[in-house]
């Protein structure tokens, strides 16, 4: 329930919208209870020989109910995909932070999961649920009035029929659904997840000849899916007919204790199609109710994992602002005492680490394969704080920093480099948005991109990544390179540059590097010594510890 | 006349553009009709369960209005209680007929939805990695999910309300007519002007419906990428900036399924002016009746009001559901291009698993990527002999990895053939008798025992712990408080790329076949792991043939022989050494 309160209050924002829509909802209501009222009237008066009163405003309340209805449908539906472009945007924006640390092990296909369909499972908790209950609860309230006039006795009896189909049915409608709900939630994630890791991992799925079992796997996940989906379907199904009957009921109730009550009622006989007429109209407020409730538990489902994305606690955030200090002029790196170990891991990435770059040093790191080399780099950069000891950055403390400052400092040139689905340019701009076509040309120049740039079909237009043009290995990496020359930081931290390389290449590689280096703060990492020629000093470290400084 | 030509070229061109599309239209139709067949049985059973539900009202109607009229007249319970009771059963078997008829209604879409993912899941797997290149993960996610999506609203909803919004008004009417003859010619006028007025909304859906299907795919498709990007976006600190595309996309969604909503609500609401409209008119006309005392009388004038809601109820929920079928027929067009590419494909079948070593042979082997800059192979020629352990090298881009998608049957060749043992491979043929392991391996969600296993299930215990102890897998792993039994790829722990570069060579070794393909396998690897991996693919080529593209000189070292590709030529296929070795 906490869940969906906290998504409730971001639709804040859209609230005018909502009250219009709750607005016309009422209206529509309340216009299809005067034209069934009036028609019951006519009714009764042609059956008392009395006059037709009314027939205009008949029309009116007609007229009226259809466009008031028509506009709720829009107002109601536009506040909702409004939210929920606002939410995509808010969970995006609260993944920003997370990422790398937190975001650990999805790599896409969940989180998609989060984005698309966690959020369009949200629209029933607007659109479905709020405006009707509210909705249903003021037609109760003027039927019993109404009713009232008549007989209260057999308004009493309409009520309570009434809170049968608007709270009991609903009440047994989200019983039923919660588990259900949260099933069709998980199932469809994992079935997301699963054609993800399909298309993602079809070359080693295809060459293990593990297709077919990760087609099982999907299908799997899409028989859970649907076999919830098709339960949902029975309950509403059900709690659907359950509304009706007892909509119905009521109506033979309330016309059967008309009988029994007979001229004691005023208006005697004839007014008996008055109150069956309108009971049947506000009955229409409840029939929506179970459905809405009934979805909760996967609204439910859903805003939890939402959640879960947008509220995980960061790695590490800004400090608080009377402790954040100014950029200091300084480039010197250093680490002090640090030990680190990754969540959940009983071993220490990095025990004891004492290394310090002064400014336009640069400090070569050796090691084995997982010797704790990525996990240095990624304390300088400060994906993690450390457990003890403290990362610097000329002497200021990495936590009294703002991030964004001290990622501004700093360029990483690394072999995880994304190039994004986009073009040339774009892949260019997210070092320097406002470079023009001359300097984006100037640094794939120097990083040795010229004539990749000049076969390129549409030039700096081409679109690259996903769906557009692939790049080989050691192109991915000069455009990498591009984008570091372009960001122009005084800090470099190279991350294997060259790994994956052929000789050549990595020469070439090296040598666009080089001019870069120069009056620059380095510090680079990898176990290949060619890529740490350059350093004025190169330490080794091994299981997380400094062995030769 | 040459001036002329042109512009009467176009008005041609664009004249079979239209016709081109109008078949292409009718194509998705026909083709969602054809998937719905096998739901056939199931729709016409919730559609003659909603039809017997639709007569009910029939009865309803009369039995409401023999109760209000008595009530009316002063009839006491005892006298209405027989009626009462015989409408409260009509209404209980009416209601759990409408149940029935929805719920038969959603297993057929149930079945449907599953045949057709099934279908899409198979397509992608024949397609393989090569098709995939030149599309976006995201937005082929969205067709196997949210598009086959709409083939519920197609099947379950659209496809019964479609049949019985003809029938069930077509059926009151005739107790309409029996009871007043003036009632029945109002409604059988307006139910005459509801085809007209879909039509004249229904136009515009279509279009609408495939621009959201558009504007979804898109969404989609920057989110994955934009999620997966987000580490480098951030270090730029171009994060927050990329706000602005997903707001751009998300809103773009927004305002395409806003569109399609707008034609849904004004095609329903249509249809309620249409049925309230001819409630008013036969209520006025009921009423000046009964003043001025002329036929139906009372009972028959409640029975006619209560049962023109029911003659426009199935049409209101044809307004409803309109928008279904137009979300289908969109949703078809991403749904028929996987298909369509899976069926040019032309089918291969894995042949039989080769025994011993093969001889591979390259002869003249072209290949060019569509809109590909330059071809990534260039006559290629070479052979490598049964149980030969040869290094392919070369500058990264210069081929060596798309002679392996070859072998693969990953890519075709444009020119020239790939033999293996004196056959042609195409397609999936010889991947039954390859072990495989590529520079980006993606590992799957599941365990990383599971993981290894990838390439053979019922690999033993103890052959799966010698793989990944040969392979380097254990020196991580066992620093992971559940070992190999830890969960990892998506929603589980994420490996970095020279973990996952092991566990792709892991899975190779397991796999136990005779030709195998290493691309780039000791990357990432620093001195000690690489000797300790080679020393294990010197194990693991005995009987076997090899073939590694590489940069190590040390890889290089070991080989029996080199061959070396230059902008997609091979240039020595021989014993050599690698510059800077």
């Amino acid at each position: 329930m906490t869940d969906l309160l906290a998504l409730l209050a971001l639709a804040r924002k859209r609230a005018g919208w909502m009250a219009i829509g709750a607005i016309c909802s009422l209206v529509a209501t309340a216009a299809g209870i005067a034209v069934l009222g009036i028609a019951g009237s006519l009714i009764a008066a042609a059956a008392t020989g009395g006059v037709l009163a009314g027939l205009l405003w008949l029309r009116a309340f007609a007229v009226a109910r259809i466009g008031a209805r028509y506009l709720e449908r829009l107002t109601t539906h536009e506040a909702t995909f409004r939210v929920l472009a606002d939410l995509r945007l808010w969970v995006f924006e609260r993944a920003i932070p997370l990422a790398p640390a937190r975001l650990g092990g999805w790599r896409g296909g969940d989180l998609m999961a989060r984005l698309v369909s966690d959020i369009d499972a949200l629209d029933g908790l607007y659109i479905r649920l709020v405006t009707p209950t509210v909705v249903a609860v003021l037609t109760a309230v003027g039927l019993t009035f109404l009713l009232g006039a008549y007989s209260p006795a057999l308004a009493a009896v309409v009520i309570a029929l009434m809170a049968l189909a608007g709270i009991g049915v609903p009440a047994l409608a989200e019983r039923a659904g919660r588990r259900v709900g949260a099933e069709q939630v998980a199932a469809g994630a994992r079935l997301r997840v699963g054609v993800v890791d399909l298309m993602q991992g079809m070359a080693d799925l295809a060459a293990n000849e593990a297709l077919g079992r990760q087609a099982a796997t999907i299908a799997a996940a899409e028989a859970d899916y649907e076999a919830a989906q098709f339960r949902q379907t029975v309950i509403a199904s059900l709690s659907a007919a359950a509304t009706v009957v007892v909509a119905q009921l009521s109506l033979v109730a309330l016309v059967l204790g008309w009988a029994a009550l007979g001229p004691a009622i005023a208006g005697g006989g004839p007014a008996v199609a008055v109150a069956a007429l309108v009971t049947l109209a506000a009955f229409e407020a409840v029939a929506p109710l179970p459905l809405a409730w009934q979805m909760l538990g996967r609204t439910a489902a859903a805003a939890r994992r939402i959640r879960e994305l947008a509220e995980a606690t960061p790695a590490v955030s800004d400090p608080p602002a009377e402790r954040r200090r100014p950029v200091p002029p300084s480039t010197a790196l250093a680490l002090e005492g640090v030990r680190f170990s990754y969540p959940g891991s009983p071993v220490a990435a990095l025990e004891r680490i004492d290394l310090a770059v002064a400014e336009g040093g640069r400090l070569g790191i050796a090691g084995p394969s997982g010797a704790g080399k990525s996990t240095l780099l990624a304390m300088l950069l400060r994906f993690h704080d450390p457990d003890s000891g403290r990362v610097t950055l000329g002497g200021v403390d990495l936590r009294d920093l703002a991030l964004a400052d001290v990622h501004a400092r700093i360029g990483v040139l690394s072999q995880s480099t994304a190039i994004l689905a986009g073009s040339l340019r774009e892949n260019l701009a997210i070092a320097a948005p406002d470079a023009d076509d001359a300097a984006l040309a100037g640094v794939l120049e120097r990083a040795g991109l010229g004539p990749f740039l000049a076969a390129l079909p549409d030039g700096l237009d081409t679109w690259l990544g996903e769906a557009g043009v692939t790049v080989s290995g050691g192109e991915a990496r000069r455009i990498a390179l591009a984008r570091v020359l372009l960001k122009d930081a005084p800090i470099l931290l190279l991350d294997e540059p060259t790994e994956g390389l052929d000789a050549d290449t990595e020469r070439s590689v090296l040598a666009a590097l080089r001019p870069a280096l120069a009056g620059r703060t380095v510090i680079a990492i990898s176990h290949r010594p060619a890529a740490l020629d350059a350093m004025d000093r190169v330490v080794r470290i091994e299981g997380g510890r400094i062995v030769e400084a | 006349m040459v001036e002329v030509l042109p512009s009467t070229a176009d008005d041609v061109g664009a004249l079979s553009d239209v016709s081109d599309r109008r078949a292409e239209e009718r194509r998705r139709r026909r083709w969602l009709t054809g998937r719905a067949r096998v739901a056939l049985p199931a729709v016409a059973l919730s559609i003659a369960a909603g039809f017997v539900a639709g007569l009910l009202a029939v009865a309803q109607a009369f039995l409401l209005a023999r109760l209000i009229a008595g009530a009316i007249g002063g009839a006491g319970v005892d006298t209405l209680g027989p009626t009462a009771a015989l409408a409260v059963g009509v209404l209980v078997a009416r209601a759990g007929l409408s149940a029935l008829s929805d719920i038969v209604a959603a297993s057929a879409a149930s079945n449907v939805k599953r045949a057709v993912r099934a279908d899409l899941v198979a397509a992608l797997a024949h397609l393989g990695p090569s098709w995939l290149k030149s599309r976006r993960t995201g937005a082929v996610t969205a067709t196997v999910m949210e598009q086959v999506e709409t083939l519920d609203g197609f099947v379950a909803r659209w496809l019964p309300v479609q049949a019985l919004a003809t029938a069930i008004p077509v059926a009151l009417l005739v107790p309409a007519f029996m009871v007043d003859a003036g009632t029945g010619w109002i409604l059988l006028a307006a139910g005459a002007l509801v085809p007209l007025a879909m039509a004249a909304v229904g136009w515009r859906t279509g279009m609408a419906a495939r621009r959201q299907m558009t504007a979804m795919q898109r969404m989609s498709g920057v989110f994955l990428d934009r999620l997966q990007g987000l580490t480098t976006l951030k270090l730029f600190g171009a994060a927050e900036r990329e706000l602005a595309a997903i707001r751009d996309v998300a809103d773009g969604f927004r305002a395409s399924t806003m569109a399609v909503l707008r034609l849904a609500f004004l095609s329903s609401t249509v249809l309620e002016v249409l049925a309230i409209g001819s409630l008013a008119l036969v209520a006025g006309r009921l009423a000046s009746a009964l003043i001025t005392g002329g036929a139906p009388g009372l009972e028959a004038a409640l029975f006619l009001l209560i049962l023109v809601p029911e003659v426009f109820l199935p049409l209101r929920r044809l307004g409803v559901h309109y928008h279904d079928r137009s979300a289908a027929a969109g949703a078809a067009e991403g749904m028929l291009e996987i298909l369509d590419a899976a069926a040019r494909q032309p089918a291969t079948t894995a042949r039989h698993r080769l025994e011993r070593a093969p001889e591979v042979v390259f002869d003249a082997v072209s290949l060019a990527y569509p809109g590909g800059r330059r071809a990534a192979l260039d006559g290629a020629s070479f052979r490598i002999a049964p149980g030969e352990t040869v290094a392919l090298v070369g500058e990264s881009g210069s081929g060596k990895s798309s002679a392996i998608a070859l072998l693969m049957g990953y890519e075709r060749p444009t020119a020239g053939t790939v033999r293996l043992d004196g056959a042609a491979v195409e397609g999936a043929v010889a991947r039954a008798s390859i072990a495989w392991a590529g520079q980006t391996p993606r590992i799957v969600a599941g365990s990383l025992a599971d993981n290894l296993r990838l390439g053979r299930p019922d690999a033993p215990d103890e052959a799966l712990r010698a793989a990944a102890d040969a392979c380097r897998v254990l020196e991580f792993a066992e620093r992971w408080p559940e070992g190999l039994a830890t969960i990892v790829g998506e929603g589980g722990r994420g490996l970095s790329g020279g973990e996952a570069r092991r566990v792709a060579l892991a899975r190779a070794f397991l796999r136990d076949a005779p030709l195998v393909l290493l691309d780039e396998p000791t990357a990432n690897l620093d001195r000690d792991s690489e000797a300790a991996v080679l020393d294990a693919i010197d194990r693991l080529r005995v009987g076997r043939t090899v073939l590694i593209a590489t940069h190590s000189p040390e890889v290089v070292r070991r080989a029996d022989r080199v061959i070396r590709i230059e902008a997609g030529r091979v240039t020595v296929a021989a014993r050599e050494t690698v510059a800077g070795d």
